[in-house]
């Protein structure tokens, strides 16, 4: 069966390479999908608030809601999926947090100044770097100051927010060449409590991070390139209001070396080899919470070797890439706690028993030019992964649970997608299906007594957990005109053996007071509906008017809603750009919740709006550009909370920012 | 298929051929044979001294104890290979004296200097009340050597040793053998159950049921699944305990007779947090 799956895929693609006829060769083909930040980390000029965290400029996007738990590390989420149905990588890079509570998403370890762009995938297929995804998937790419004649460039910035004293301070220095480059950065972010609206303190809402990013290259020929990066990234005293712990560090170490060679042969044009290393370091706390009823220590960690190698190329008619990647995780955390009594033995175990997880695939795409304006994107990816327990402690305490079960496990994980896009000079259309697995996460199969405060259960993962798959249909349709632009984007996913926590009375609770054990399982299937739709309208020159709306549905295999999906919401934006001056109003608001499920933890959220203000300025000084801008949040302090805010936390009240910039060009 | 039998029966062969020889070059001296236990006691009644051990800890406690034994010949300076050897246990209280269960005393399989045994001590002792262990090493109709040794007995800092009056009104004492040392994961639970007939005689229960229920009150009455109750197998009681991580355990018990009616103990429920009688672990 996988035999002719494979030959099927393989053979599929040789047709496309081999079935060339016409003479032009397709550059790169626009998608909306991908998203770009600025050439220099920060663009000063389109976003309304320049040095927002990754984590709000994700949310502008649109394409990503965030699961809160505090003011910091937000949890991004893709066509309602998370992290275990989503990937997410740095340049390509897989990285896996270490916080058994996801406090660490992979997005918490970057500043919005490294990243040149966000390149958000969809669905499967799109992104040859992303594993185990199905829901989508998010590659942060870094910024690189690249080979240029520019020689030294210097910024700097400073912003400062009222609510929670938040203040922020970086700069960056790089240097170019058509031999050499490098640039570095600094960022500092530190805040306190905020305040949400109606002047209400979050108690354990600050933070403060450091992040340090560093990329250098050099070319030694004319079509041979060699690049480094180094980001190290150091949060520290976060607190997280909507759970029972705070995190008293999150350290990250990134690196990787890339070689890349241009012009490389008649059939690829480029190359690109990466070998990388990334660690993380996280550590719970939960001494400065006044009622712990019991003190514990809750270190994780997760280290991750990769390599992969991309070529690319092009030949009449096709556009084709070809990635073969491999990487190698461990995962590992462990909860220690400390009876009332001090004579007692602290109790042990380990939540992530030292997960070891190797996955080595092959990803082959090709874009091919039916006519001018129709395009056929077939891609497909192959990958073994071979998972376990490392932990001789941790495989004795799982066999309790589950006594046949062996200490690793093979899975062969494939998917295939195809899209026919269309593109005329004033409507796009995309039409797409694919067909893809993923492999449980280390959570998933292999979590001991995680807590989850939603739903107030603890969790224990389950070995013999089948792969998830799922279908998926999108299609998205655009007009795009002068001054009139209208997109609407849909997907839907049928999934199999959908893995969700089911609770098993059978077995005993750790966590004080908690309601019962969860059990990952597989339901026979579920479904999810995403929609969207934008309306972009200028007038009278200066002004723009956007509006998006998007609602989605998710249903189990007994018609129940599946858990935090997204109620019906919009923006409105209202942008007036003249000269040097931008200027900004915005809505934003969600309908009631209508499906919620209680089971895990949901309760219906009420419909709310905020809105908000900003404007910004240019300084007309020719070497150096400051920018400065200001704005206002929440304007009317709404006290409101989202369906993905974890326990019903509040958001910010009304919050008045300021950020300067200073460039030189 | 006729060549795989073949190569099966050369390969028992083969085992067979090293697990002899191997057995044969290496011939323990009595050293060895209690390398890695720690000596209880050592005492010369005419010309034998007799050594005590333990493969735990070098002291005796109340509850169960696994006890090795040397005989050595002082006037051969041999180790005796095949002593007849029995005990008696004796507790002198200050108003009485009784014994505590105990078993016969056995070679050791594979060795040749080493004996065994287990004594279930019921009390501790102390400066007025003590335990006094009488050995006799006979041949035949002859008793070769008979000797009393007063013996240190320790409380255990954790319930391992329960007595208490059942149902039936027979007085029981149960004791906990194994785990020694306990590990997160699945272990072998092991016990001892005797009744007592008079003061001096107790003997072993066959066929009853003791079910366990462990908890870890620390944390909310925390269980583990898939434990299995002891049953009686050729002496001992035998089942499996699961312990989900390290900690302070507290292992309910409750005893059924060979028709399940309850002697002893309380079944653990929302409500009823521990069963009157229970083992201890902490690890």
């Amino acid at each position: 069966m996988i035999n002719k799956i494979l030959y099927v895929g393989l053979g599929l693609f040789y047709c496309m390479l081999t079935h060339a006829q016409d003479v032009d060769s397709i550059k790169s083909i626009n998608v909306k999908e991908v998203t770009i930040i600025g050439n220099t980390g920060l663009d000063s000029k389109n976003e309304s608030k320049p040095m927002s965290s990754v984590d709000e400029y994700m949310e502008q996007q649109g394409k990503i809601s965030l699961i809160k738990r505090g003011n910091y590390a937000c949890e991004p989420v893709i066509n309602n999926m998370t992290s275990e149905r989503t990937s997410v990588t740095i340049d390509g890079m897989k990285i896996f947090c270490a916080c058994t509570d996801k406090m660490d998403p992979v997005t918490s370890y970057v500043e919005i100044i490294n990243l040149s762009k966000m390149h958000i995938s969809q669905g499967i297929g799109g992104n040859p770097y992303s594993t185990n995804s199905i829901g989508g998937s998010l590659d942060m790419k870094l910024h690189k100051a690249g080979f240029h004649e520019s020689g030294w460039k210097i910024n700097a910035n400073a912003g400062y927010e009222t609510n929670g004293n938040f203040r922020i301070l970086g700069g960056g220095l790089a240097y170019s060449s058509p031999w050499f480059y490098n640039n570095s950065t600094i960022f500092f972010r530190k805040s306190d409590n905020y305040v949400a609206g109606g002047k209400q303190e979050i108690n354990y809402s600050q933070f403060e991070k450091l992040n340090l990013m560093s990329n250098l290259g050099f070319r030694f020929s004319e079509n041979r390139i060699i690049e480094g990066t180094i980001i190290y990234d150091v949060a520290s005293n976060v607190g997280y209001p909507a759970l029972t712990m705070d995190v008293k560090s999150a350290k990250g170490l990134i690196t990787s070396l890339n070689f890349r060679k241009e012009k490389l042969s008649e059939f690829f044009s480029e190359s690109e080899t990466k070998v990388y290393f990334n660690t993380i370091a996280h550590k719970m706390d939960d001494t400065r919470r006044p009622d712990v009823v019991m003190h514990m220590d809750m270190p994780g960690k997760s280290k991750t070797y990769g390599l992969y190698t991309t070529l690319k190329g092009s030949q009449t008619r096709h556009n084709y890439t070809l990635n073969f990647d491999s990487y190698y995780n461990q995962s590992l955390a462990e909860m220690t706690m400390y009876p009332d009594d001090p004579s007692g033995k602290p109790m042990f175990m380990y939540t992530w028993p030292d997960v070891r997880t190797l996955n080595t695939g092959v990803f082959l795409e090709d874009k091919y030019r039916l006519s001018p304006e129709n395009f056929l994107q077939i891609s497909t990816k192959l990958a073994m992964q071979r998972d376990g327990v490392q932990s001789d402690f941790g495989l004795n305490t799982l066999q309790i649970y589950y006594p046949d079960m062996n200490r690793y496990k093979n899975r062969f994980l494939w998917n295939i997608a195809g899209k026919h896009l269309f593109y005329s000079k004033n409507i796009r259309c995309k039409i797409g299906v694919g067909y893809g697995l993923r492999a449980p996460s280390p959570s998933e199969s292999y979590g001991f007594y995680l807590y989850n405060s939603f739903d107030n259960y603890d969790y224990i993962g389950n070995p013999h957990l089948k792969n998830e798959s799922s279908w998926e249909g999108n299609f998205s349709f655009a007009i795009t005109k002068d001054k009139f632009n209208f997109y609407i984007d849909a997907s839907y996913f049928y999934l199999y053996n959908y893995i969700i926590g089911k609770p098993d009375k059978g077995l005993s609770s750790m966590t004080i007071n908690a309601s019962g054990v969860k059990v990952y399982e597989n339901l026979n299937h579920a479904s999810i509906l995403n929609v969207d739709a934008n309306i972009k309208q200028s007038f009278l020159n200066y002004f723009t008017w956007t509006t998006k709306a998007s609602c989605s549905f998710g249903e189990d295999d007994h018609h129940g809603a599946l858990p935090l999906i997204a109620p019906f919401s919009y923006t409105s934006t209202l942008t007036f750009n003249k000269n040097r001056i931008n200027a900004e109003m915005s809505l934003q608001g969600a309908a009631k919740q209508y499906k919620y499920r209680a089971e895990y933890g949901e309760d219906q959220t009420p419909a709310y709006f905020i809105s908000g203000a900003s404007i910004g300025y240019e300084f007309p000084l020719k070497k150096y550009i400051p920018s400065l801008r200001i704005g206002v949040e929440n304007i009317f302090d709404r006290k409101y909370s989202t369906y993905s805010d974890w326990n019903n936390i509040l958001r910010k009240g009304r919050n008045f920012y300021i950020n300067l910039m200073i460039s030189s060009f | 298929m006729k060549s795989i039998k073949y190569y099966h029966i050369f390969l028992i062969f083969f085992t067979f051929f090293i697990s002899c020889k191997k057995e044969n070059n290496t011939e323990k001296t009595p050293a060895d044979e209690v390398a890695g236990y720690n000596k209880i006691q050592e005492f010369t009644q005419g010309d034998y001294t007799f050594y005590l051990y333990k493969s735990d800890t070098g002291s005796l406690k109340t509850g169960y104890n696994e006890v090795f034994i040397q005989l050595k010949n002082n006037a051969t300076g041999k180790y005796v290979e095949d002593a007849n050897l029995s005990w008696k246990p004796l507790m002198h209280m200050t108003s009485m004296s009784h014994a505590c269960p105990y078993s016969t005393i056995k070679k050791v399989e594979n060795t040749r200097t080493l004996y065994k045994g287990y004594f279930i001590f019921i009390m501790a002792s102390n400066d007025m009340e003590y335990w006094e262990i009488t050995y006799d090493y006979i041949n035949g109709s002859d008793t070769i050597v008979e000797a009393a040794s007063r013996v240190t007995v320790n409380q255990t800092a954790k319930i391992r040793y329960k007595s208490f009056t059942g149902s039936d009104k027979s007085k029981y004492f149960l004791a906990l053998a194994n785990p020694k040392s306990p590990k997160v994961g699945t272990n072998e639970i092991t016990a001892y159950l005797y009744k007592m007939v008079d003061m001096l005689t107790f003997i072993p229960v066959e066929n009853y049921t003791i079910q366990i229920d462990p908890r870890m009150p620390d944390m909310d009455n925390h269980t583990s699944p898939n434990n299995t109750n002891l049953t009686y197998n050729a002496g001992i009681y035998k089942g499996t305990l699961n312990l989900t991580m390290t900690g302070y355990w507290k292992i309910n018990l409750v005893v059924l007779d060979s028709s399940d009616a309850v002697i002893k103990g309380e079944t653990v429920t929302d409500i009823v947090t521990a069963s009157s009688i229970y083992f201890e672990i902490e690890f």
